[in-house]
């Protein structure tokens, strides 16, 4: 027999066993979160996911729940929402989504929606002026309100400083990123027009181009009174560049989330407040939420989107902390909404992440 | 081949594309220190040269290895891979030996960090093994072998910090592995203590290694011609293992620092296309992707030139620099590289812009320089409101310039 029919044999069988394979993996089993890059942020979404799985019995139901990481790029959410697509076991997505007016992840979103796989975003959200029907819920902070925070505690420090005019650089991974761009106007509003937004400083999520960012802004205004980290990874680099250029008493250092680095600078003195979302929660309320959609439970549904159908009835809000050093801060808790906002200092924001077994959030 | 001894330029201490570059990284840093409207260069010097400095030797190890590889007459792809590989080993090292000292962030002592460290370079050594072996045995093109491992070691990287973290922390394991020892800290806090002089002392190592050793020249002959060295009895493939290697190890020690420079080990995006970088300031310092031609000096003023206009960019335009950025570090490449070859076109008598493509590449590039002029100097702040003049003004300056070259080749052709 000639090499070429043998070839031919060995591709029909292969082609024979792929498609049996097919066959059996028709059924709809896997609930996949698809982040929008690497963060240890997401690293305690995880461990929200696997809580939210045992809590919610979610191997009963007959699904599991992974995580997939994108590389920082739209590109990268798109080949992975392509993936899904074609995937016959994936039964739903929950996608943080880096461009909110990525039309052609929204595309591929819709797709997915067409197929019967049930889609939600969790952390980054679609623009929803312009794609309403792109998902039918959000579970995450309101990252206007998380900005609005976040100004409120860099004015209150300001101020004590004596600050009252000056300006401030805003950095983050992408500027047009819909939970970067809330959380950048919700600080520039709560801030007052007393102080000037210098600059929008995008990275790539590039960790070294972070640090440039943060000594470009120092070398470029010399007004600056405050620098904004907006993403996890922002707030150990600026809190490491104003150690190195020796500059700290210089400007108020105001910054989201808690990465276990920017704990320990806040610890040494070189941030003055975080504003930290709960993304263990995001975790388990995305597979309490998803779960819900596949078995068609309504009354979940029902109890998490109590105003379905009114304006921004379609979002879950998930709590924000503001954490101030130990020791002197002119932050107290009644400069915030205590409804949304759960006021801490470090050492009681470590003692709860312990309690969790996180080392971020 | 360019050995330094064989040409008769090297009784100068500098080539001409070295002088040039010399003379384009001085332009650049008098134009923006005077145009630099908080004039940073002049008003914080050590601060400039200090940042300029850091991203100069973080770039210039690597692509002191990159440019090895290049003159060798191969290619290595793989760099900012191996970078993101490296210090996720480094990390996943460190883990292994000192867990719970590592969770809880807590130095981990000088022997662990120095087991770190080895481990990440002994997975350089290994992986340029690798890459020789595909090269020389499996006879894979080297931009094949090496854009293999482009794509396979971040995954292998993301792979293994799940693992070790799953391994080590329970759950299913982390994307990255945070690293705050105080070793760490102080490579990060003193780059004169350990970025520069590490930079420094593998460039006197490359100079020495390419000018002053049989290795040396068996490299630039290698690159030159790799059928005439092997007929002349230079063993090729091992002078090949030694450049894959050394292109490697120098990436691992650039992903030792860029965990130490980031406090963490991130295998998703740590590196991703810093092998360009690379590539681009070894071919900007005179390096020829052919092979056999290239010099240490040249590949250093390549990676000072290219991070000097980078932070010229950030200075210049004080917002949104970023946009920019790639526009301009993309043409000064081509420029810089261009000019190097000039004496080269003017010796071969070959037309700079022939026939009918001269006439349209001349309107394109003067279009070209003119819109990009315009937006530039729209966010200078001393030029506010004449943006569109002064790019009108450039563009006819570049037409003009050009067709006077173009009328002048056309006219002393014989």
């Amino acid at each position: 027999m000639s090499p070429a029919r043998n070839f031919l044999r060995l591709l029909m069988v292969a082609l024979a066993l792929t498609a049996i394979a097919a066959g059996c993996s028709e059924k709809r089993t896997r609930i996949v979160f698809l982040t929008n890059g690497s963060d240890p942020f997401w690293d305690a979404c995880r461990s929200g996911l696997e809580e939210g799985a045992k809590k919610y019995e979610l191997e009963k139901a007959g699904y599991t729940v992974s995580m997939e990481v994108n590389n920082g790029k739209p590109q990268g959410q798109i080949d992975k929402l392509r993936q899904f697509a074609s995937q016959g076991d994936v039964a739903a997505v929950a996608i943080s989504v880096i461009q909110a007016d990525n039309a052609a992840i929204i595309e591929e979103m819709k797709n997915l929606q067409a197929k019967g796989i049930k889609i939600i975003t969790v952390d980054g959200d679609v623009n929803r002026e312009k794609f309403p029907d792109a998902r039918p819920y959000y579970i995450g902070t309101d990252n206007i309100v998380g900005g609005r925070v976040l100004g409120t505690a860099g004015k209150a420090i300001l101020e004590s400083r004596g600050k009252t005019e000056g300006g401030y650089v805003q950095f983050a991974g992408f500027t047009d990123n819909d939970n970067a761009r809330n959380r950048m106007n919700g600080f520039k509003e709560a801030v007052g027009e007393a102080f000037t937004e210098k600059d929008r400083m995008p990275d790539g999520m590039d960790k070294s181009k972070a640090r440039d960012n943060v000594r470009n802004a120092i070398a470029n205004h010399t007004d600056l009174v405050a620098l904004v980290g907006i993403w996890a990874y922002n707030a150990p680099a600026i809190a490491q560049v104003v150690t190195e250029t020796n500059s700290r008493d210089k400007y108020t250092v105001v910054t989201f989330d808690a990465q276990a680095v920017a704990i320990e600078e806040m610890a040494k003195g070189n941030i003055d407040a975080m504003v930290v979302q709960n993304p263990f929660d995001m975790g388990v309320q995305t597979v309490r939420l998803l779960k819900a959609m596949l078995t068609d439970d309504q009354a979940t549904i029902k109890e998490m989107f109590p105003s379905a159908g009114q304006p921004n009835g379609d979002i879950y809000t998930t709590g924000l902390r503001v954490v101030a050093p130990d020791g002197e801060t002119p932050l107290k808790p009644e400069l915030f909404d205590t409804k949304t906002v759960e006021f801490m200092k470090l050492s009681e924001f470590r003692e709860w992440l312990a309690k969790y077994k996180l080392t971020s959030s | 081949m360019s050995p330094p001894s064989t040409s008769p330029q090297s009784r100068l201490p500098l080539r001409f594309n070295e002088l040039a570059l010399l003379a384009a990284i001085v332009v650049v840093v008098i134009i923006t220190a005077a145009v630099d409207s908080n004039h940073s260069y002049l008003r914080q010097p050590y601060t400039s040269f200090r940042d300029i400095a850091r991203n100069v030797a973080l770039l210039g190890i690597f692509a002191l290895g990159a440019g090895v590889v290049i003159i060798a007459g191969g290619i290595d792809l793989s760099a900012g891979s191996m970078i993101a590989f490296s210090g996720t080993v480094c990390a996943s090292t460190m883990m292994l030996l000192a867990p719970e000292t590592m969770i809880n962030m807590r130095p981990v002592g000088p022997l662990v960090a120095f087991c770190g460290i080895a481990a990440a370079i002994l997975s350089g050594f290994l992986v340029g093994t690798l890459h020789a072996w595909l090269i020389t045995a499996v006879r894979l093109p080297p931009f094949v072998a090496t854009l293999a491992t482009l794509v396979g070691l971040r995954s292998f990287a993301r792979a293994l910090c799940g693992y070790v973290t799953a391994k080590t922390l329970g759950g299913s394991g982390n994307t990255e592995i945070n690293v705050y020892d105080p070793y760490f800290s102080f490579i990060r806090d003193h780059i004169w203590y350990v970025y520069v002089p590490v930079f420094v002392a593998l460039a006197a190592f490359t100079y020495l290694l390419l000018g002053s050793t049989v290795l040396g020249r068996h490299i630039y002959a290698l690159g030159g011609n790799e059928e005439a060295a092997r007929l002349s009895g230079i063993r090729t493939d091992r002078v090949k293992w030694f450049a894959y290697c050394f292109s490697a190890v120098t990436a691992s020690i650039a992903g030792v620092f860029y965990v130490a420079d980031q406090s963490v080990a991130s295998p998703v995006n740590q590196g991703v296309g810093y092998e360009l970088n690379a590539i681009a300031a070894a071919v900007v310092g005179g390096c020829s992707l052919q092979g056999g031609i290239g010099t240490v000096p040249g590949i250093i003023f390549g990676v000072v030139f290219l991070r000097v206009v980078i932070d010229s960019v950030a200075k210049l335009i004080k917002s949104g620099s970023d946009i920019y950025e790639g526009m301009i570090v993309g043409i000064v490449v081509v420029l810089a590289v261009t000019f190097g070859q000039i004496r080269q076109i003017r010796a071969s008598g070959r037309q700079l812009f022939p026939g009918m493509l001269g006439v349209i590449a001349i309107p394109t590039l003067a279009l070209s320089i003119g819109i990009i002029t315009a937006m530039t100097t729209a966010n200078v702040t001393y030029l506010k409101g004449l943006d569109v003049w002064i790019g009108l003004g450039v563009a006819l300056v570049v037409l003009l310039t050009l067709a006077s070259v173009k009328l002048t080749q056309v006219s002393s052709k014989p």
